[in-house]
């Protein structure tokens, strides 16, 4: 390790400052506080686990990367802008703390426990980070590195998961009797699986046990494993593996991460490590080593962060966008994209049926599918632990429009043949997924903010009203509420279109009244 | 490297630690392109040398170890470009060779709570860093242990000005043997210790040095335009905020903290400032005197425009025709 530990030089807190409006403590002790290291500061004091996130982010982006690129930015105030070239793209240099989002999103899969997938071309540094994770997790670096699973065209479920012992599997007389040993990487906190698109279809799936429901089993053996954060990487996200990754695997994946590519302007950073012989994954600061029982904390710190209605609101509006298809079906429930494509039925056939709306405006149309449940938990919880590890109490707007793209990178699914992707300012979003996921969220924002849905929602009160529960409500109040529902959909199908937010406001209306309709009927038959 | 003006001790720990040296000196070429080695040599033969000496007098067994940990200090120093602080070169000159015995015993520890308050110090007038170094030569010589020393320490930053840090140095000061406290405090000899420290309590503009100075009177002139080094582009506006003050300048904001050692500012927050008080009080101008019911003083700036605000024990006033905030001691 070098002497003066350049590398391990940790940010100086707070790394993200906030306004006190407390009274303020100062503590004399504070004078010795600085850079010369002290027994003082070696045994250091307990550090809010929000504070050694951050400063495991800074550690990594300052000493661990090279050539770390802010494409999370946050702004504080007026921002300054650059067209630059022809194509007039937008140089952005943010006003506010910004992040890289390839330490960014695996650290806060770190933070969760939760999977991420790390694509791009070799050598850009996605197993190092990957390693970088499990050396957080306490692991050293040879545990991680003998437990990381490399993809290859020949692995087996044995390869995966292990192997029944051999002297039990001639000499057992029942299943029972049959040891199994079980991989080490499947009791670990941390699971690295390199390439996992070269991995057969067959151990794919054995994969998907293990990542979807924790266990993996082998002859009528069970191996529980602990709650953990995953890693995979691949060189190609769109099939260019060996094999094609089954859509149940694929879907599993919490986010998607490109390693971007290096600048070489940073060359000499690259030359001081072949030079000192410094391997980030060596020198990782005892400082910023997560012990299990600190990641169950912050995980449940996280889950408690709160997201308050007016961001809840804006994540419904956007969701609502995207699985109305109205020549999918007949009846009212059924007017999904799912209907068409569990149908099997040529999309482009319905696309020419659905001729009555501006297919340029209705930001639905430029989606192949909708937003599934999984994918809503996953936002909403990416979005607490970006507002978590930014230090606040609730989740801003900007941090759901920060990690959403992430998170629905390999799940919404572009119809690059719909008339959105075909103007030619819009030409890049075919390539550029995470900018484009941005880009319509932004747009369903302004459409939120056009209709003045945060004053004037027409739900707001209903819902309101049947939270507060059934019980003690009389027959006359049930009927008002039904009149209503039923007077507010008369006025909200007056005009002839169909969007996704007013179908899904619809099925709400509908089922509130289903649910006073059934109400009305018990409380009849108490008279 | 020329060897020849140094002492044999320092010649036996180069010689001892010959790998260790080289390998730091390379590693801080490296972190740092344009990395100054003419500063390696400055620190050795002007700072090491002599210490190397007095170190051998006293403990020839560690002085090896102490010079390769003093070389680290002066090597980060150096990097982060705090080696020619005034402050820094009195420590090493000063106070560092008064407390040898305990920095020998334990270097790391020592040198790095020196260096360390250097670093915090170091924003304070030079008369004050000066008193600061000079209090504690005189008196770390009577430290029984590195505690001792750093308590000494914090006592004296708080009376050289960290008016902030006075609540805590308050408690640490009775950590110290009595008569070092009292010392350290410049309590008059003969004044009783617990008492003194119950009044220092009690009223913040109590300074046992002047148990005299009472009443309403400007203690205190705080800022300065920027322009000219100070920390206000435009005239100051002062709320009462928590002990202290909130202060606010060109949208920027400060927390100011005072008492009879003196004043200390840090940043502040425009929800700081939202949340502070312009009340001032039984405060009244009359001419160019400030009143207080019966009690009254001078003031030397114009009436017009005048902002004045009362906290328990201080007032701070402020004018469109001046960056400094003046404070005045209610008592």
């Amino acid at each position: 390790m070098p002497p003066l530990n350049f590398f391990q030089r940790l940010s100086k807190s707070p790394t993200n400052p906030k306004p006190i409006v407390r009274p303020r403590q100062f503590d004399v002790a504070d004078l010795y506080a600085g850079p010369l290291q002290t027994s003082d500061a070696a045994s250091g004091e307990a550090v809010a686990l929000d504070e050694k996130l951050r400063q495991a982010y800074f550690w990594i982006v300052n000493t661990a990367i090279i050539s770390p690129h802010y494409d999370i930015e946050y702004n504080d105030g007026p921002t300054q802008r650059y067209q630059v070239g022809d194509s007039k793209r937008t140089l952005t240099l943010p006003s506010a703390q910004s992040y890289s989002s390839f330490v960014l999103l695996p650290l806060l899969t770190f933070a969760t426990r939760r999977k991420c997938l790390f694509v791009g071309g070799p050598g850009r540094g996605k197993t190092a980070s990957a390693i970088l994770m499990g050396v957080l997790a306490g692991y050293s670096i040879k545990e991680v590195r003998r437990a990381m699973q490399h993809g290859h065209p020949q692995m087996t479920i044995a390869d995966l998961l292990g192997n029944p012992l051999p002297a039990d599997l001639v000499g057992a007389q029942d299943m029972k009797e049959i040891r199994i040993a079980w991989r080490n990487w499947l009791g670990m906190r941390v699971k690295i699986v390199d390439e996992y698109n070269r991995i057969p279809t067959r151990t794919q799936s054995a994969l998907l046990t293990v990542m979807g429901d924790n266990y993996a089993e082998i002859l009528n053996h069970i191996y529980e494993c602990p709650e953990s954060a995953w890693y995979m990487t691949a060189n190609d996200d769109r099939g260019g593996g060996t094999y094609a990754v089954v859509e149940a695997l694929r879907d599993r994946i919490d986010v998607v991460v490109q390693a971007l590519a290096f600048n070489p302007r940073f060359l000499d950073d690259l030359l001081l490590r072949i030079e000192e012989n410094m391997r980030p994954e060596e020198c990782v600061p005892a400082e910023i080593i997560f012990t299990e029982q600190e990641v169950d904390r912050m995980v449940e710190e996280i889950r408690a962060i709160a997201v308050p209605r007016e961001v809840r609101r804006r994540i419904e509006f956007f969701t609502s966008q995207f699985e109305l298809f109205e020549t999918a079906g007949a009846q009212f429930e059924y007017l999904t994209k799912d209907t068409a494509r569990l149908a099997g039925v040529e999309w482009h056939e319905l696309v020419a049926a659905d001729n009555g709306r501006d297919r340029l405006k209705d930001i639905g149309c430029q989606t192949l599918n909708g937003v599934s449940v999984r994918n809503l938990m996953t936002i909403l919880l990416y979005a607490k632990a970006l507002a978590y590890f930014r230090g606040n109490g609730e989740v801003e707007l900007e941090d759901l429009r920060q990690t959403l793209p992430f998170v629905l990178h390999d799940k919404l699914q572009p119809d690059l043949d719909s008339p959105f992707f075909n103007l030619p300012e819009n030409i890049p979003f075919k390539a550029d997924r995470i900018s484009w996921l941005r880009h319509l969220f932004d747009l369903a924002c302004d459409e939120y903010e056009r209709l003045n849905l945060d004053r004037e929602d027409p739900l707001a009160a209903l819902e309101a009203d049947f939270a507060k529960g059934l019980d003690g409500i009389s027959e006359r109040d049930t009927r008002t509420r039904l009149a209503t529902i039923e007077r507010l959909i008369s006025e909200r199908v007056k005009g002839r279109k169909l969007y996704g937010h007013l179908y899904d406001d619809l099925l709400k209306l509908k089922y509130l009244h289903q649910r006073y309709t059934n109400y009305l009927h018990w409380l009849r038959a108490q008279a | 490297m020329s060897t020849h003006a140094l002492s044999p001790a320092l010649i036996r720990a180069l010689q001892a630690g010959r790998s260790q040296f080289n390998a730091r000196v390379a590693e801080a070429s490296r972190a740092q392109p344009g990395f100054d080695t003419q500063a390696v040599q400055n620190l050795l033969h002007g700072t090491l040398n002599p210490l190397a000496e007095y170190a051998c007098n006293i403990d020839a067994d560690r002085t090896n170890s102490f010079i390769l940990c003093a070389f680290d200090i002066g090597l980060t120093l150096q990097l982060r470009g705090k080696a020619e602080l005034p402050l820094t070169r009195l420590i090493w000159q000063h106070v560092l060779p008064a407390c040898l015995p305990l920095a020998l015993l334990q270097p790391r520890d020592t040198l790095g709570s020196l260096f360390n308050a250097a670093l915090n110090l170091h924003t304070l007038d030079s008369s004050r860093q000066a008193l600061w170094a000079r209090e504690m030569a005189r008196l770390v010589g009577r430290c029984a242990n590195l505690a001792n020393l750093r308590s000494l320490g914090q006592v004296l930053a708080w009376r050289c000005g960290l008016a902030h840090f006075r609540a805590s140095a308050l408690g640490i000061v009775r950590s110290l043997p009595a008569e070092l406290a009292a010392d350290a405090l410049a309590i008059p000899p003969g004044k009783d210790l617990t008492a003194t420290l119950g009044e220092m309590e009690a009223n913040i503009w109590f300074n046992p040095a002047q148990p005299t100075q009472t009443g309403l009177r400007v203690v205190h002139e705080v800022g300065g335009f920027s322009g000219f080094g100070g920390p206000f582009s435009c005239p100051p506006e002062v709320r009462v905020y928590a002990d202290g003050f909130v202060v606010r300048s060109a949208e920027r904001y400060w927390y100011l903290s005072a008492d009879a050692f003196g004043t200390a500012l840090h940043a502040g927050s425009a929800e700081e400032f939202a949340a502070g008080s312009p009340d001032n009080g039984r405060l009244t101008m009359r001419g160019n005197q400030l009143q207080l019911d019966a009690q009254h003083c001078d003031l030397d700036l114009p009436a017009e425009g005048l902002q004045m605000v009362c906290g328990p024990t201080t007032a701070a006033i402020c004018s469109p025709y001046s960056h400094f905030i003046r404070l005045l001691a209610l008592s």
